[in-house]
C-alpha cells in the first residue's frame, strides 16, 4: 500500500471522516432545536459523486487488487450515494417526530454506504467480504434505530439473525471457491476455473450456496421472509434506504461474480436463477395483494422487482444480449427512486398523528393533500411500469434483454406478473382519489426543507429517467462493456512489482 | 441557433406546466403573464431562425437520441429548413397574437389559468410538430396537438355540445391517424429509417404500389387533421371551443398540419401520380363542397369553420397538382386572413354578449368601428380582391391548375372563389349592416373590444392585407416561390416554371373578376334587394335545403357507422366484455388473491420457521439444479 492506493479511496474516505465528524459533534449539540445535520452527510455524498465522476476513466486495481475502479465500480457507486442523499433527505423529520434526531443515525447511512461501495469496487473475496460485513451490521442497527419500539427492535433481531445466517452461505460458497483454487482474486479464481482445476460437484454446492446467499441478500424467494417484518418495523425512512441500497450493491456484485469467475458454469446457475425468479415474482405479486399496510404492500412489491431483475440475470446465462447487462443497471436506478420515493410519501403522511401506514388511512388524501397525492401517483405508475415514467422504460429494456436472449416464454411470465402487480399500485391511486377519508383529515404540519427536497429529488428521477433515458443508460452501457476483466498475463507481475500500478483494460 | 430551436417549443413548455401547476393557487387573474412572455419570446426567435434561413442557413440536428433497442432508433432531431420557418412564421405570429386576444376574452372565465396553460402545451406541440426531422417525432406531436384540440374544444366542457364535440373531434381524428400511422410503419418497414433525411436520400427502390400505398396512407392523416372530405364533419362543430381556439388551432394553425406534412413529403407523393391526383381531387372537391355549405350557415363561427375546410382543400389542391408553393403560399396568407377573421367574429360575439347567430345581428357597423374595419380586410383578403394576400396565393394555385392541364378542376377552383367571396360578404353585410336584429337591450349593450382584443385585430389585418404583395410579387416567381425553391428543388420540373405570360395575365384578371363579382352578388342579394335570398330559397327550394343540412354527411355517418357501431359494441360490452373479459379479470383476480392467501402462513413472523425456510430453500436449489440434469441427460 502507498500513497496512491489510498487516493483512490478519497470518496470512501471522506464517508468515513464525516461520518465520525457526526458522531463526535453530537454530544456538543443542543437536545432540541438542531437542525440540518443531514447535510453533514449530504454534502460529503456529494462531494463523493464528483471526485468519482472525476475520475471515472482512470481504470487501475489497488491494494494488491483488492479493489478496482472501474466504469462499472463508478456507475454503482454514484448510484449507491445518489440513494444515500435521498434516504437521509427523507429522515430529519421523522426521526425529530420520534425524538430520535441524533447524529448517529446520518453516521450509520454513511458508513453503510461506503460498505457499499466496497462491495461493488471489490475484486478479491475478502474485501467483498468485509464490505459485505460493514454493511450489514450498519444496517442492522439502523433498522432498530428507534430503540423504544419494540417492532423496530424485532426488525433489527430478525434482520441480524437471518442475515448472519445468509452470510454463512456466503462463506461457505467462497470457501469453497477458495479451497478448489487457492485464490481470492475473482479473476484469479476464474482463470482455475477456466483452466478446469475445480471439480464439477463442488462447483454446483459452490454455485448453489453462494446463489442462496445472494437471494437472500436481495430479498428473493424462498429467501425473502424477513423483508416484509423488517421493512414494516423498521423507521420508515430506514427502510426506504434499506429496501433499495443493499439490493443494488448485491446486484453489483452478482454481476461481477458471474463475469469474472462463473461465466462457465451458466448450465448450473441459469436455470436456477430461472426457478428463483418465478417463485419470487410469484410470492412478490400475490402476497402484495392481501397486504392492508402499506408499508408491507411496498415490500412485497419491491420483492417482486427483484424477481424481474433475476429474469433479466438469467437471460444472462443463455445469451449475450449487448444490452442486457445494462439493462438490469438501468433498472436498478429507476428501482431505487421509485421505490424510494413511494417511501418517502409514507414519511410524509406519517407526519399525521393517526397514520398507521393503512391503505384506509390514504383513502380521499387527494383532496387536502394533492401535492402529496399527486406525487405518490407517480411513483405507482412508475412502480407499475406506466409511460412515461422510469418503471416504464426500465421494463421495457428488462424484458427486451429477455426476449432477445431467445426467452420470449419467460418475459411473458414477467409480463403477467407486472400486470398483476398493477392491480396493487393501481389500488393505492383508487383509495387515494376515488375513495372518502374514514375521518376529517388535519392539516399536514409537516413541512420540512429535507423532506420536499429528497421526495423532489425522487421525483425528478423518476420522471427524467422516463423521459431522458439516454444518459444514465449511455453510463450503464459503457460501465458494462469497459468492465474490468483482469489484468493482462504480464501485467500481473507488474502489479505484483509495483502494487497499484495503472492496468490497461 | 441551436439554442433558439430548442428554446423555441421549450419555453411554452415550461410555461405551461409552471401555470397549470401554480396557476389556479398563485396567479389567478395573472395567469396570462408568464403564457404570454413565453411566446413573445418564441416568437423573437421565430423570427431569428426566418431571417438565418433566409440567409441561406439551415439546420438538420440529432439533439438526443430517444430509444435505440436493436436497429430501431428515434431521435428528438430538429430541421430548420424553408419550408418549417415558413410554418413557423405562421405558428408564431398568430399564436403570439391569440395569446394575446386571450387576454381580453377569456378575462373572468373561470379556467382563466386552465385556458393559458392548455394554450401553451399547444404552441409546445405545434412548434415540435413542425421542427421534427422524422416521421415519428411527428407523428407523436402530431397526436399531442390532437390532444390540446381536443382539450380546447371541450374547454367548457359542463356545457354538453361542448364536450361531444371535442370527443367528436377525437374520434374523427383517430381514423385518420390511424392511417398515419400505417404509413409511418410502412415507411419504416420500407426504408428501415424514419429521418426525413433517410427517408428522401433514400437508395432503396420502391416500387409503385408500395409508394401509393405509403401516401395514401399519410394522406389519409392529412385529410383528418385538416379537415377534408370525408372526414371533415368534427371542424364544424368544433367551434364549440372558445374562439380564439378556434382561430389559433381550427384556422391558422393545427388544421395546417396535413397541408405541412404533405408539403413535407413532397418527394414521396411526386413518386405516385395516383396519390397526387387523390389529393388534387380530395381537395378540389372539398373545396366547392365546403363553400357550398358556407353559403347557407347561419352561425357566424360555422360559416367561418366551412371557409376554412374550403380553403384548405384549395391548399390541398394545390399540392396534388405539383404548386407545391402556391400550397404554402396560401397556407401562409390563409393562416394570417383566417385567424383574423375568427378573432374579428370572437369581437363580434363578445359585443352581443354571446350571440353567434347572424340573424339575430346586423347594424353592428358603428358600434364596433375597428372589428368592422378589420374584418373587412380579412374577408377582402379571403375573397382575392385584388392588392390582397388571398388574391396572390390563391391566383397562382389557380394558374398553377390551369398550367397543369387541370382544366376542370380550375373551374371547380374558379366557382370556389366566387362563392368564397359570396358567403364573406353575406357574413359582412347580415352582421354589420342593414337594421339590427338584436334584442334592442343587447343592442344598446354592444361596445368595441378591449385593446387587448384589437390590437391583434389591427396586426393580424397588416399581413392579411400586405403579406401578398411582400410574398408573392412578381406572381410565381415571388419571394416565396425563390425561397421554397430549395425545398421543393427536387420534386419540380427541371425546365422550372411556366413564366409569367399573356395566359397568366389573363387568369389573373379572370379570378379578381370573379371575386368582385362574388362581392358585388352578395351586395346584391343583402343590401340592394334583401327580398332576394328568400325568393331564391322558395325558388331552389331542395337545393337550399340540401345544403342547409350539410348534404346531411352527419346523419349518413350515424346511421351507416355511429349506430351500427354503437350496437356492436353494446353487444360486446354485454356479452364480451362483462361475462367473458371481466370475468376473466375479476376471476384472475379472485385467483392470484387466493394464491396470497395461501402463501400467507408462510410469513409466520417467527424467527425459526424463516431460518428453517432458507435451510430448505437451500436445499431445495440443489435438488431443483439435480431435477433439471436428469431432465436433460
Amino acid at each position: 500500500m502507498d500513497a496512491h492506493d489510498v487516493v483512490a479511496l478519497v470518496p470512501e474516505l471522506m464517508l468515513v471522516l464525516a461520518a465520525i465528524v457526526l458522531l463526535l459533534v453530537d454530544p456538543l449539540l443542543p437536545r432540541d432545536g438542531r437542525r440540518g445535520l443531514s447535510w453533514l452527510g449530504v454534502a460529503p455524498c456529494v462531494t463523493a459523486i464528483v471526485v468519482t465522476w472525476w475520475t471515472r476513466d482512470e481504470v487501475a486495481t489497488y491494494f494488491n487488487g483488492a479493489v478496482v475502479n472501474d466504469r462499472f465500480a463508478v456507475y454503482f457507486k454514484i448510484l449507491l450515494l445518489a440513494v444515500a442523499i435521498v434516504a437521509m433527505l427523507l429522515s430529519e423529520k421523522h426521526l425529530h417526530l420520534h425524538d430520535r434526531l441524533l447524529s448517529d443515525y446520518y453516521a450509520l447511512v454513511l458508513f453503510t454506504t461506503v460498505g457499499m461501495m466496497v462491495m461493488v469496487a471489490a475484486i478479491d473475496l475478502v474485501t467483498f467480504f468485509v464490505g459485505l460485513e460493514l454493511m450489514a451490521l450498519s444496517s442492522y442497527i439502523l433498522a432498530g434505530f428507534f430503540r423504544y419500539d419494540s417492532k423496530s427492535i424485532e426488525a433489527s433481531l430478525k434482520y441480524f439473525l437471518t442475515g448472519s445466517f445468509a452470510s454463512v452461505f456466503l462463506l461457505l460458497g467462497m470457501a469453497l471457491l477458495y479451497g478448489t483454487t487457492g485464490a481470492t482474486s475473482y479473476y484469479a479464481i476464474g482463470d482455475a476455473i477456466a483452466a478446469g482445476d475445480a471439480p464439477e460437484s463442488v462447483m454446483v454446492l459452490a454455485v448453489v450456496t453462494l446463489l442462496a446467499g445472494f437471494a437472500y441478500k436481495v430479498a428473493a424467494a424462498p429467501f425473502h421472509n424477513w423483508a416484509p417484518d423488517v421493512y414494516q418495523g423498521s423507521p420508515t425512512p430506514a427502510a426506504a434506504f434499506l429496501s433499495v441500497a443493499p439490493k443494488i450493491a448485491v446486484f453489483a456484485t452478482i454481476i461481477r461474480f458471474l463475469t469474472h469467475m462463473l461465466s462457465q458454469q451458466n448450465d448450473i446457475w441459469a436455470p436456477l436463477f430461472i426457478v428463483i425468479a418465478i417463485g419470487t415474482m410469484l410470492i412478490g405479486a400475490t402476497m402484495a395483494i392481501v397486504q392492508t399496510d402499506l408499508k408491507r404492500m411496498l415490500a412485497y412489491s419491491s420483492i417482486a422487482h427483484v424477481g424481474y431483475l433475476l429474469l433479466a440475470l438469467a437471460a444472462e446465462g443463455y445469451a449475450d444480449v449487448s444490452f442486457g447487462k445494462a439493462a438490469i443497471l438501468y433498472y436498478l436506478a429507476a428501482y431505487a427512486f421509485m421505490n424510494m420515493g413511494a417511501f418517502g410519501v409514507l414519511v410524509h403522511l406519517a407526519n399525521r398523528a393517526d397514520f398507521d401506514y393503512s391503505l384506509e388511512k390514504v383513502s380521499g388524501i387527494y383532496r387536502r393533500y394533492p401535492w402529496t397525492a399527486g406525487i405518490m401517483t407517480l411513483f405507482m405508475l412508475s412502480l407499475a411500469g406506466i409511460p412515461p415514467t422510469a418503471g416504464f422504460f426500465a421494463k421495457f429494456y428488462l424484458f427486451a434483454a429477455v426476449v432477445n436472449s431467445g426467452l420470449a416464454w419467460l418475459a411473458v411470465i414477467g409480463v403477467l406478473f407486472s400486470l398483476v402487480s398493477a392491480f396493487y399500485y393501481l389500488r393505492v391511486i383508487v383509495y387515494m382519489y376515488m375513495r372518502d377519508p374514514d375521518t376529517e383529515l388535519e392539516e399536514l404540519n409537516g413541512r420540512s426543507v429535507d423532506l420536499g427536497a429528497g421526495l423532489g429529488l425522487a421525483a425528478l428521477a423518476v420522471v427524467a429517467l422516463g423521459i431522458f433515458p439516454g444518459p444514465v443508460l449511455d453510463n450503464a452501457q459503457d460501465a458494462v462493456h469497459k468492465m474490468f476483466t483482469g489484468p493482462q498475463p504480464e501485467a500481473v507481475q507488474e502489479a505484483d512489482a509495483a502494487p497499484g500500478a495503472a492496468v490497461a483494460p | 441557433m441551436k439554442a433558439a430551436v430548442v428554446l423555441i417549443p421549450v419555453l411554452p413548455l415550461v410555461s405551461f406546466m409552471v401555470t397549470l401547476l401554480l396557476g389556479k393557487r398563485y396567479f389567478g387573474e395573472k395567469s396570462h403573464y408568464l403564457p404570454v412572455a413565453s411566446v413573445a419570446v418564441s416568437w423573437l426567435l421565430c423570427m431569428f431562425l426566418l431571417v438565418q434561413v433566409e440567409r441561406g442557413q439551415t439546420l438538420d440536428w440529432n439533439a438526443y437520441s430517444w430509444i435505440a433497442v436493436g436497429g430501431f432508433q428515434v431521435d428528438i432531431g430538429f430541421l430548420v429548413d424553408e419550408l418549417a420557418a415558413v410554418m413557423l412564421l405562421v405558428v408564431s405570429t398568430v399564436g403570439l397574437m391569440v395569446h394575446v386576444y386571450s387576454i381580453g376574452y377569456m378575462h373572468g372565465d373561470q379556467g382563466y389559468y386552465r385556458f393559458f396553460a392548455y394554450l401553451n402545451l399547444f404552441m409546445f406541440s405545434m412548434f415540435m410538430l413542425v421542427l421534427a426531422n422524422n416521421y415519428l417525432l411527428l407523428y407523436v406531436f402530431w397526436e399531442a396537438v390532437g390532444l390540446c384540440s381536443f382539450l380546447l374544444i371541450s374547454f367548457w366542457f359542463p356545457k354538453l355540445s361542448a364536450s361531444a364535440a371535442g370527443t367528436k373531434a377525437f374520434l374523427v381524428n383517430r381514423v385518420g391517424d390511424f392511417g398515419f400511422s400505417l404509413g409511418v410503419m410502412l415507411i419504416f418497414i420500407t426504408f428501415g429509417t424514419l429521418s426525413y433525411a433517410g427517408v428522401f436520400d433514400s437508395e432503396t427502390a420502391v416500387g409503385g404500389g408500395m409508394m401509393t400505398a405509403i401516401c395514401l396512407l399519410l394522406f389519409t392523416g392529412a385529410v383528418g387533421k385538416s379537415a377534408q372530405f370525408p372526414l371533415h364533419v368534427w371542424l364544424p362543430d368544433a367551434m364549440e371551443g372558445p374562439t380564439p381556439v378556434s382561430s389559433l388551432i381550427h384556422a391558422a394553425t393545427m388544421v395546417n398540419a396535413g397541408v405541412y406534412m404533405v408539403a413535407r413529403s413532397s418527394p414521396l407523393f411526386a413518386e405516385s401520380e395516383t396519390a397526387m391526383l387523390v389529393v388534387a381531387i380530395t381537395g378540389g372537391f372539398t373545396a366547392i363542397f365546403a363553400a357550398s355549405i358556407g353559403l347557407v350557415q347561419n352561425d357566424i363561427k360555422k360559416v367561418l369553420a366551412y371557409s376554412t375546410v374550403s380553403q384548405l382543400g384549395y391548399m390541398f389542391l394545390a399540392l396534388g397538382v405539383g404548386a407545391w408553393a402556391a400550397g404554402m403560399f396560401h397556407l401562409v396568407s390563409h393562416g394570417f386572413f383566417k385567424g383574423l377573421l375568427f378573432l374579428c367574429s370572437g369581437s363580434v360575439i363578445h359585443a352581443l354578449s354571446g350571440e353567434q347567430d347572424m340573424r339575430r345581428m346586423g347594424g353592428l357597423k358603428s358600434k364596433t368601428k375597428i372589428t368592422y374595419w378589420t374584418f373587412i380586410i380579412g374577408a377582402l383578403a379571403i375573397s382575392g380582391a385584388p392588392g390582397f394576400a388571398g388574391f396572390f396565393s390563391k391566383d397562382s394555385i389557380l394558374a398553377g391548375v390551369f398550367h397543369e392541364g387541370y382544366y376542370l378542376l380550375w373551374a371547380v377552383g374558379i366557382v370556389t372563389a366566387f362563392l368564397t367571396a359570396f358567403y364573406m360578404f353575406r357574413l359582412i353585410f347580415m352582421t354589420f349592416h342593414g337594421e339590427p336584429r338584436t334584442d334592442p337591450e343587447v343592442f344598446a349593450h354592444a361596445h368595441e373590444s378591449p385593446p387587448s382584443m384589437t390590437a391583434p385585430l389591427i396586426i393580424l389585418a397588416v399581413p392579411s392585407a400586405l403579406i401578398g404583395l411582400i410574398l408573392g410579387l412578381p406572381p410565381e416567381d415571388g419571394h416565396i416561390d425563390n425561397l421554397l425553391h430549395h425545398v421543393f428543388a427536387g420534386v419540380l420540373p427541371a425546365e422550372g416554371g411556366h413564366g409569367f405570360g399573356a395566359v397568366s395575365a389573363l387568369l389573373m384578371a379572370l379570378s379578381a373578376t370573379i371575386g368582385l363579382g362574388g362581392i358585388f352578388a352578395a351586395w346584391q342579394f343583402y343590401i340592394k334587394r334583401p327580398q332576394l335570398p328568400e325568393m331564391v330559397k322558395a325558388r331552389t327550394g331542395a337545393m337550399y335545403y340540401i345544403l342547409y343540412n350539410k348534404y346531411w354527411v352527419d346523419e349518413i355517418y350515424a346511421a351507416v357507422i355511429v349506430n351500427p357501431v354503437k350496437w356492436f359494441s353494446g353487444v360486446l360490452w354485454r356479452f364480451v366484455d362483462d361475462a367473458g373479459i371481466d370475468g376473466f379479470v375479476n376471476g384472475a383476480a379472485r385467483f392470484f388473491r387466493g394464491v396470497g392467501k395461501a402463501l400467507r402462513p408462510t410469513q409466520s413472523g417467527r424467527l425459526q420457521a424463516y431460518l428453517f425456510t432458507m435451510f430448505i430453500g437451500a436445499l431445495a436449489l440443489l435438488a431443483a439444479w439435480v431435477l433439471l440434469q436428469t431432465g436433460q441427460g
